[in-house]
Parts: structure tokens; sequence; C-alpha cells
């Protein structure tokens, strides 16, 4: 899919003259994606890591154990949080939301 | 690439700026594959916690809290009480699915319910929960 963006004169003047300018946003757009994303995963992955911190397991044992273990849950709720839920859906977002841009990430580097 | 998910939460915000007091979006944010929308809220002196994932699955959290007890909760988390409540013996072949569900009386009680959406959290708010009751009332009104 191709989309059409206008550029302005000042950044098309400025780099004609150094080559193609197709070429030349592509390159820009491709770094920035780059940028955007690492930063995004870098946000997500600190908040992992703090819910890794609260729960003192990693997400996928968390995940496991809470749909599983009914003493488990009991015991969370006792110690650590009554509202567990809502930790873990957001902690769902940033493990897996780190996962999904990671991949992004790779398919573009591929490119 | 996968298709990125439906991620337009301003219906939901709407609604919950429209019946609820103090809403503050505390994240509204995307993947290529998964949406979420964090809010919390008043209702009266009681604290709401709103969460919407959507991805392949949808998943929601409506957290009524009074201090730090939980009133109410709804959810559709694949919690194995849950599980077990509606499975009975044959639960262990059910663990992880997501059930929908609701917490009360600070979590000591768990019932089964339809899959909710933020309108019927909303309309169950304003049929359910006098916004100056305290969960004791409550419990005695409503809930038992």
């Amino acid at each position: 899919m191709t989309v059409q963006v206008a550029i302005q004169d000042k950044f098309a003047q400025t780099l004609a003259p150094l080559g193609d300018l197709r070429q030349a946003v592509d390159t820009a757009l491709r770094r920035y994606a780059i940028e955007q994303i690492t930063s995004k995963v870098t946000e997500l992955r600190r908040r992992d890591q703090e819910f890794v911190h609260k729960y003192g397991c990693d997400y996928g044992t968390f995940k496991k154990r809470s749909a599983r273990d009914g003493l488990f849950v009991a015991n969370v709720e006792k110690d650590i949080s009554k509202t567990w839920e809502l930790d873990l859906a957001e902690w769902q977002f940033c493990h897996e939301g780190a996962q999904d841009w990671t991949q992004r990430l790779q398919e573009i580097l591929l490119q | 690439m996968d298709p990125t998910p439906p991620r337009n939460f301003a219906p939901i915000v709407a609604l919950l700026k429209r019946c609820l007091r103090n809403v503050v979006v505390l994240e509204e944010n995307a993947t290529p594959q998964r949406a979420i929308l964090r809010v919390s809220a008043q209702w009266g002196h009681y604290r709401v916690f709103v969460t919407e994932i959507v991805s392949a699955e949808r998943e929601y959290r409506y957290y009524v809290l009074d201090n730090d007890l939980v009133v109410v909760g709804f959810d559709n988390a694949a919690d194995p009480r849950a599980v077990e409540l509606k499975f009975g013996k044959l639960a262990k072949q059910h663990y992880g699915e997501r059930i929908p569900h609701l917490h009360r009386d600070d979590k000591a009680i768990l019932e089964l319910t339809e899959e909710l959406r933020c309108a019927d959290f909303i309309v169950w708010l304003e049929a359910n929960l006098d916004q100056g009751e305290t969960i004791e009332s409550l419990s005695r009104r409503v809930l038992r």
C-alpha cells in the first residue's frame, strides 16, 4: 500500500540535490519508525518490569498461575493486590505490546 | 501483517465523561495488534476504574472501590474461581478461558455474568449504587 504525503518545499529543495527524493523520504521514515518503535519497546518493557517487581514473577508465570491456581490468586489478593485483574490487563498490554512492536521492528529491519 | 485492531475508544470516554465525575484517561495506547484504554473516575465517593483491551479477543475490567474495598468488580479475566464455578468438575479442561464474572463484598463473593460493555456497567451503576451509599448498606440492600 502506498500513501501520498506532501513534502514541504524547504525539505524537497534541500533533499533534491542529495539524490532521489523518494529514497530519501523512505530512509527518513524508516529511521523515524525505528526510533519511535525502540522508544515504545523501552517504555513497555520498563512497565513490564515494574509488574515483575510487584508480583515477584514474570508475566508468563503470573498469567499461567493466576488462571489455574485458586490458592495463588487468594494469596495475591491477600498479600499484594485485591485488584490484580486491573494490573494484569495493563501488564498484558505492556508485555505483549512490547512483543508486537519488536516483531514490527524486525519486519522493518529485514525489509 | 496483522490488521490493526479497532481502537476508537472515543465513544467510551464520552460516555464515562457524561455519567461519572473526575474522569481521567490514564492511558490510551496501541500497538500494531492491540489497543488499551484505562480510565479512572468517581461515582459519588467511590473510585471507578475502567480498562478495555481490544486485540484478537476483548478484555474488560469495571471496578468500583470504596477506599481499598472492592464494592463491585466486573471482568472477564481467566479467573480459576470463575472457571470452577462455571464448569465444576470439568474446570481443569477450561482453565485459561475468559469467563465474564463479578466480584463483590470486597471479593468475598464471585458470580458469573453475561459479557458486559461499558454502557452496561454504567446502567448497573445507576440502577444499583447510590452515590452516597456505604458498602455495608449496599450489600444489605442489593447484593445479598
